[in-house]
C-alpha cells in the first residue's frame, strides 16, 4: 500500500458527525435521497391514486395513455396504482426482515463469538441451514406456514440469519483478543456489560453494511415467492404478485410487466448501490481491499 | 493431502445430518396435523388416515426418525403423494434439463465474468471500468424473472431468435437443446457473472500489487505475460470459491428460471411440488439440492491445490 501524503486526513465518522459524513459520501446521501423518495411514494400513494384492487372491466389491458398513465391489467385495474402501492409492501417485508435478522443475527453470532462451548454447535447449525439454498428454504417454510405477510418475513428471515450471524461472530473473534476487552474482564465486567458497550460498538461497521445487503435481498425473495404463487397473499398488489399475473400477458400488454419489473429492479438497485457506498465508506478493511 | 481430504470430507457430515433432521422435522413440527395438511381440504378420512400411515405418522417421534434415516440411508426417499411414483426415480427423470441448464447458466456466467472483471482490473479507475462495474452492479440487483421477461420480449417475441419457453432434450441433438437454453441460461447467468466479475477484478487488483508481479515487471517481463503467467493464476482462487459459494443463488435461481421458461426440471418440479403440497418429493428435493451445494463446495475447497502450489495439507 502507498502512503499518498505525511498526514492522512481524518474521514468524518458516521456515528460522531453524520453531516460531514453525508457531505464527504456524495453516493450515500444520493441513494438515501432515492430511498426517502420510495418510501414517500409508498406512504402517499393510497390517499392519492384510486384503489389498487378496484377492478374496471370495461378497461381491460388498456396500454399507457392520458387517462391511464400506466395502463391497466387483465381486469382493467390501474398499474400505475398497483405499481406504486407494491412499493409499500416491498419496503416493509424489506425493512421487518432486515430488523428481524440483525437482531437475531447479532444475538447468535455475540454468544458464538464469546461462549466458546456453545460455538461449534451454533455454527454447524448455522452452516446447515446455509447449504440449503435460501430461496428453496423460503419456499419449503412458505407451504407450510401458508401465504400471509409475517410468514413471508419469517421465512425470509430464517434463511438470511445465518449469513449474518457468521459476520457478527467473525467480528467478535477479532475483538475478543484486542486488550481494551481483556482490559475490562480485568476490571471484572460481566457477560452482558462486555458485548454492549465493548463489543457491540465495534463490531458495527459490518453489521450495518451486511443489513443493507439483506434488505436488498429480502425484497427479490419476496418478489420471487410472490411470482412462485408462495408469497404475499394474491389480494395484496405486491411487485411479485403482479408479475405473476402478467406473465400470460405478456405479449398483449408488456406494460404490465415493464413497471413492476423497472420498479423493483430501481429499488433494490439504490439499495446496493448503497450497500456498496456504505461499505467503502465505514469499512476500511474491505475498501481497501476493493478500491483502487 | 489425504488426511486433509478425509477430514474435509468428515466435516460434510454434520452439515448434511442437520439438513435431513430439518427437512424431517420441517414437516413433522408444523402447527396442526400434516396428513390432513398434504391431503388438502376436500379430503375424506380415509384418505387423511392413508397418508397418516403412509408416512407412519402415527408412530411415536424417534421411531419415525430411525426408520426415516433408515430408509434414507438405503436411498429410499418415499413415494409422491401427488403421483405415487418413487421421488427418486421422479427426480432421476428431472436432472437432465437442470444439469444441463445449470451447465449452460455456468459456462455462460464465466465466460462474460472473467473476461470483463481482468478488463476492468487492469484499466482500474477508467471509464472502462466504471462501466463494467456499474454493468455488474445492474446484473446484481435486477431479479432473475424481470431478466428472464426482458430477454424473452427482445429476443423471443420481437426478434424470433429463440423460443419462448420450453426443452429441448440432449436425445433430440445437442444444438437444438442449446438452443432452447440460450435464453434461460442467460438470465440464469445474469446474476452470477455481476457477482464473479466483480470478485474477478478484487482479486486481480490485490495480485498485481503483489512482490512478485513488481519482480516479473522490473525484470523486464511483458505486462501482457505478467498478467497471464503470474497475476491471473494467483487471482483464480478467490474466484473458484465465489462459483462454490454461488452455486446455491444459482440452484435458486434454476427454480425462478425453469417456472418462467417452462423447463421441465427439478426447479419446476419444485413448484409443482410445492403447490401440490406434495411434501415427500419437497424434502428430497431440498436434500438433492444441499447435497449439490454441500459437494461443490467440497471440490472447491480441495481444487485449491491446482491453482495455488503454496497451499499444501
Amino acid at each position: 500500500m502507498t502512503v499518498t501524503g505525511s498526514v492522512a486526513q481524518k474521514a468524518p465518522d458516521l456515528f460522531q458527525n453524520l453531516g460531514g459524513f453525508l457531505r464527504a459520501n456524495p453516493t450515500i446521501l444520493i441513494g438515501l435521497a432515492v430511498l426517502a423518495a420510495f418510501t414517500s411514494v409508498a406512504l402517499i400513494a393510497p390517499y392519492i391514486l384510486p384503489d389498487p384492487v378496484r377492478v374496471n372491466p370495461i378497461q381491460r389491458l388498456r396500454p399507457p395513455g392520458i387517462d391511464h398513465w400506466f395502463g391497466t391489467d387483465q381486469l382493467g385495474r390501474s398499474t400505475l396504482s398497483r405499481t406504486l402501492n407494491g412499493t409499500r409492501i416491498s419496503l416493509t417485508i424489506g425493512a421487518l426482515v432486515t430488523i428481524l435478522t440483525v437482531t437475531l443475527g447479532l444475538g447468535i453470532g455475540l454468544v458464538a463469538g464469546f461462549v466458546r462451548w456453545l460455538d461449534g454447535t451454533v455454527m454447524r447449525i448455522m452452516d446447515g441451514l446455509m447449504a440449503i439454498p435460501g430461496i428453496l428454504l423460503a419456499i419449503a417454510l412458505m407451504s407450510l406456514f401458508g401465504s400471509s405477510v409475517q410468514n413471508v418475513v419469517i421465512a425470509i428471515s430464517v434463511a438470511e440469519i445465518p449469513r449474518m450471524a457468521r459476520v457478527v461472530r467473525s467480528s467478535v473473534l477479532v475483538l475478543r483478543e484486542q486488550t481494551y476487552v481483556e482490559a475490562a474482564i480485568t476490571n471484572g465486567a460481566g457477560l452482558p456489560r462486555m458485548l454492549l458497550r465493548h463489543i457491540l460498538p465495534n463490531a458495527a461497521a459490518p453489521v450495518i453494511v451486511q443489513a443493507t445487503y439483506v434488505f436488498a435481498s429480502a425484497m427479490i425473495m419476496e418478489s420471487i415467492l410472490s411470482f412462485l404463487g408462495a408469497g404475499t397473499p394474491p389480494t395484496i398488489p405486491s411487485w411479485g404478485n403482479m408479475l405473476a399475473e402478467a406473465r400470460p400477458f405478456m405479449q398483449r400488454a408488456p406494460w404490465m410487466i415493464a413497471f413492476p419489473g423497472v420498479a423493483l429492479a430501481l429499488l433494490v438497485l439504490t439499495v446496493n448501490v448503497l450497500g456498496d457506498a456504505l461499505r467503502d465508506a465505514i469499512d476500511p478493511r474491505l475498501a481497501r481491499k476493493l478500491r483502487v | 493431502m489425504i488426511s486433509y481430504v478425509l477430514r474435509r470430507i468428515a466435516a460434510t457430515v454434520p452439515v448434511l445430518a442437520f439438513v435431513g433432521l430439518f427437512v424431517f422435522f420441517l414437516l413433522r413440527l408444523t402447527p396442526g396435523d400434516p396428513a390432513i395438511l398434504i391431503a388438502g381440504d376436500q379430503a375424506t378420512t380415509q384418505q387423511i388416515a392413508s397418508i397418516r400411515g403412509q408416512l407412519g405418522l402415527d408412530k411415536p417421534l424417534t421411531e419415525q426418525l430411525l426408520a426415516w434415516a433408515g430408509q434414507l440411508a438405503q436411498g429410499n426417499l418415499g413415494r409422491s403423494v401427488f403421483s405415487d411414483m418413487e421421488v427418486t426415480r421422479l427426480i432421476g427423470m428431472r436432472i437432465e434439463p437442470t444439469a444441463m441448464l445449470a451447465l449452460v447458466a455456468i459456462v455462460m456466467a464465466l465466460a462474460i465474468a472473467l473476461p470483463l472483471g481482468t478488463l476492468s482490473a487492469l484499466k482500474a479507475g477508467s471509464r472502462t471500468d466504471r462501466a463494467v462495474m456499474a454493468f455488474a452492479m445492474v446484473g446484481f440487483s435486477s431479479p432473475v424473472f424481470v431478466v428472464a421477461f426482458l430477454l424473452v420480449y427482445v429476443f423471443a417475441l420481437s426478434l424470433g431468435w429463440f423460443p419462448t419457453q420450453g426443452y429441448v432434450p440432449l436425445s433430440q441433438g445437442i444444438l437444438p437443446c442449446l438452443n432452447s437454453l440460450v435464453l434461460p441460461g442467460l438470465a440464469l447467468a445474469m446474476l452470477y457473472a455481476a457477482l464473479l466479475a466483480r470478485v474477478m477484478r478484487a482479486s486481480l487488483l490485490e495480485v498485481l500489487s503483489e512482490d512478485y508481479v513488481r519482480t516479473a515487471h522490473a525484470k523486464g517481463m511483458k505486462p501482457r505475460r505478467v498478467v497471464l503467467r503470474h497475476a491471473l493464476k494467483n487471482a483464480a482462487i478467490p474466484v473458484v470459491t465465489v462459483v462454490g459459494v454461488g452455486i446455491a443463488a444459482l440452484l435458486g435461481g434454476v427454480v425462478v428460471t425453469e417456472t418462467v421458461f417452462n423447463i421441465p426440471g427439478l426447479g419446476r418440479l419444485t413448484t409443482d411440488a410445492i403447490l401440490r403440497r406434495d411434501y415427500p418429493v419437497v424434502q428430497g428435493l431440498i436434500l438433492v439440492f444441499s447435497l449439490v451445494y454441500v459437494t461443490v463446495n467440497l471440490l472447491v475447497d480441495l481444487s485449491y491445490v491446482l491453482f495455488d502450489p503454496r497451499i499444501r495439507y
